[in-house]
């Protein structure tokens, strides 16, 4: 036994045990995470478009993109509790200082109006689009508020805890998970389109424009946060989560996109589909390696004394 | 001589403290580890995987779902610095039952409630193991019984100190306050506790130690904690018995993480619906 490493040691922190227990989260919450932030980001935008657009091809896909994101969401919740008819005890009470409560009421809300939604775009695609078109825009606006909620409430999830990675930045992990919902719903709808060969050239070049402002908002935020973070944020973007970071979320998954779209939308007339699928695969890898890598690094983050000391420190 | 001990009692919305808690006094603990053992026997609770990791004579390192007690050996060199004598500090380790609970605020389920004796609870027929109050408590106490399968059958719920909830319905005190041999656990009504640690406080300042109370407004507690029903009586920095000087309550989070997101959906929004529609 090295007496002084012990001695050192105990000085700063208890023999370097853990002060705070860090989550259990794995790979079923962070798939729910992506798949809520799909999910609220297309709901979101099938909203926008019944509003402002006359895309009914893209605005009738991101409805059932939006469902076909969210019904594997509380499955993949319950799965999490272990015994999966627990969920249930959710909806006892409404807590609102309780991001996962509100989150539980938000996604049994959106689920059920995307339900509605979808049937009504079904209706609509069948029957003509002006078919129950008042109820559809009536449930757009309901689904709003739920819907943007979706996109970024994981993020405050995380922020209200103690872990320090993800406290310390508590007033831009909802922005930032807001702004990477936005770029990777319309980066899904991008691909399912073109998978379908129904992308109108005028949409797809606005739909690359919106994107672009998406992730132009992704990197000023990503960039804020590093800054807020300061030395707590190293768990991210250092060691063996930083080796992945880097490269698969920063330049894979915002620069290289952005990159690519910024040449796009110079050059005057959108790319081809093979780009175009290629830009979108990137960004979502990315928007999915950001979610997965956050988590780990807090796991580290709270794994580690020196830390949560830093942390709690009297100012 | 060090600073006299200025005496700051918390209150509470009614100005009282209200209910019952612990005054644990390190200055006194002798860590025999009885309160562990009383507290494993009377909670039925499953023995620890013990391990010696060549720190200390702590075997059990940390509060878990099944420690509901845990004593810390910190060894520290004492006057005599190193190679001369060894000063301990030795603590026994429990939940805090705060003022205001980070658990039973990030709670989804309403499992976490505060008792009639003020204390915090976990209800498990109510609790549905989805684990948020583990990283939602800023002491590390709460946590999921997901461990212990070789020596019990893990039911994935959180648990931690019940303040022998069973116990004092029936007027009697917690196990491990009956069982302390030094009286360093001591139970009772947390305004009774307060004077009473008070003047220990008191006491031992004036024996020349820099003993102070961890667990109310001013340190270990307040930013929206609030006090602690169950606190201590320290001899040296809090982080040496791993408690952290200033905890915050993670919900203060909330509101604010959800305006900024708003903002920022709204802002995004209004772009997307600009780039979306025009002609």
């Amino acid at each position: 036994m090295n007496t002084s490493t012990t001695t050192d040691e105990v000085r700063q922190t208890y023999y370097g045990q853990p002060v705070i227990k860090a989550p259990h989260w794995r790979w079923l919450v962070i798939n729910y995470f992506f798949a809520a932030s799909v999910a609220g980001g297309c709901a979101t935008i099938g909203t926008i478009l019944e509003e402002v657009s006359g895309d009914r091809v893209l605005r009738r896909l991101a409805r059932y993109v939006a469902l076909a994101a969210i019904l594997p969401a509380p499955i993949l919740l319950a799965l999490d509790l272990g015994r999966p008819n627990r969920a249930f005890n959710m909806f006892r009470i409404v807590k609102l200082k309780s991001p996962m409560s509100l989150g539980s009421w938000g996604l049994l809300f959106l689920g059920s109006i995307s339900g509605l939604l979808a049937t009504l775009e079904a209706v609509a695609q069948f029957w003509g689009d002006d078919m129950l078109r008042l109820p559809r825009r009536i449930l757009g606006i309901v689904a709003l508020p739920f819907s943007i909620f979706l996109c970024g409430y994981t993020g405050v999830l995380l922020a209200a805890t103690n872990v320090p990675i993800w406290a310390r930045n508590y007033l831009l992990m909802g922005p930032t998970f807001v702004s990477s919902a936005f770029s990777g719903a319309i980066f899904t709808l991008s691909l399912v389109l073109g998978l379908t060969k129904k992308q109108r050239p005028e949409t797809a070049q606005r739909m690359d424009q919106a994107a672009a402002i998406a992730l132009g908002a992704e990197i000023g935020l990503l960039a804020m946060s590093a800054m807020r973070m300061g030395n707590l944020g190293r768990h991210l973007v250092k060691g063996s989560i930083g080796l992945i970071f880097w490269p698969v979320v920063v330049v894979g998954g915002i620069l290289a996109p952005t990159g690519l779209l910024v040449i796009e939308l110079l050059q005057g007339r959108p790319a081809s589909q093979t780009r175009r699928s290629i830009t979108a695969i990137l960004a979502l890898a990315g928007g999915y390696a950001f979610r997965a890598l956050l988590i780990f690094a807090g796991r580290k983050s709270a794994d580690s004394p020196e830390d949560y000391f830093e942390y709690t420190r009297r100012r | 001589m060090t600073a006299p001990y200025a005496p700051t009692l918390p209150a509470t919305e009614d100005g009282q403290l209200a209910g019952k808690g612990f005054f644990t006094d390190t200055s006194v603990c002798i860590g025999c580890k009885a309160c562990e053992v009383a507290c494993k026997q009377w909670n039925q609770l499953p023995m620890d995987d013990l391990s010696w990791d060549a720190t200390s004579y702590d075997n059990t390192h940390a509060l878990s779902a099944t420690t509901w007690r845990h004593v810390t050996f910190a060894e520290l060199p004492g006057a005599g610095g190193a190679g001369g004598q060894t000063d301990w500090l030795m603590m026994s380790d429990v939940c805090k039952h705060c003022q205001h609970a980070g658990c039973l605020e990030a709670c989804p389920t309403g499992a976490i409630v505060r008792t009639e004796f003020n204390t915090v609870l976990v209800q498990q027929d109510v609790c549905n193991g989805c684990g948020y109050c583990v990283p939602s408590c800023p002491y590390g106490v709460i946590d999921l019984d997901m461990e212990h399968s070789a020596t019990t059958a893990r039911d994935g719920k959180a648990h931690k100190c019940t303040l022998c909830y069973d116990r004092l319905t029936e007027g009697l005190e917690p196990a491990c306050a009956k069982a302390c041999p030094t009286d360093a656990i001591q139970f009772g009504d947390v305004a009774d506790l307060r004077r009473r640690a008070d003047e220990r406080v008191g006491k031992l300042r004036a024996e020349g130690l820099d003993a102070y109370i961890y667990g109310d407004e001013q340190m270990g507690g307040g930013n929206g904690i609030g006090h602690l029903n169950a606190f201590f009586l320290l001899l040296d920095e809090p982080s040496k018995y791993n408690l952290p000087e200033a905890p915050s309550l993670p919900q203060n989070h909330t509101l604010p993480g959800i305006l900024t997101m708003a903002a920022t959906a709204i802002g995004l929004g209004l772009a997307t619906a600009w780039t979306l529609g025009r002609k």
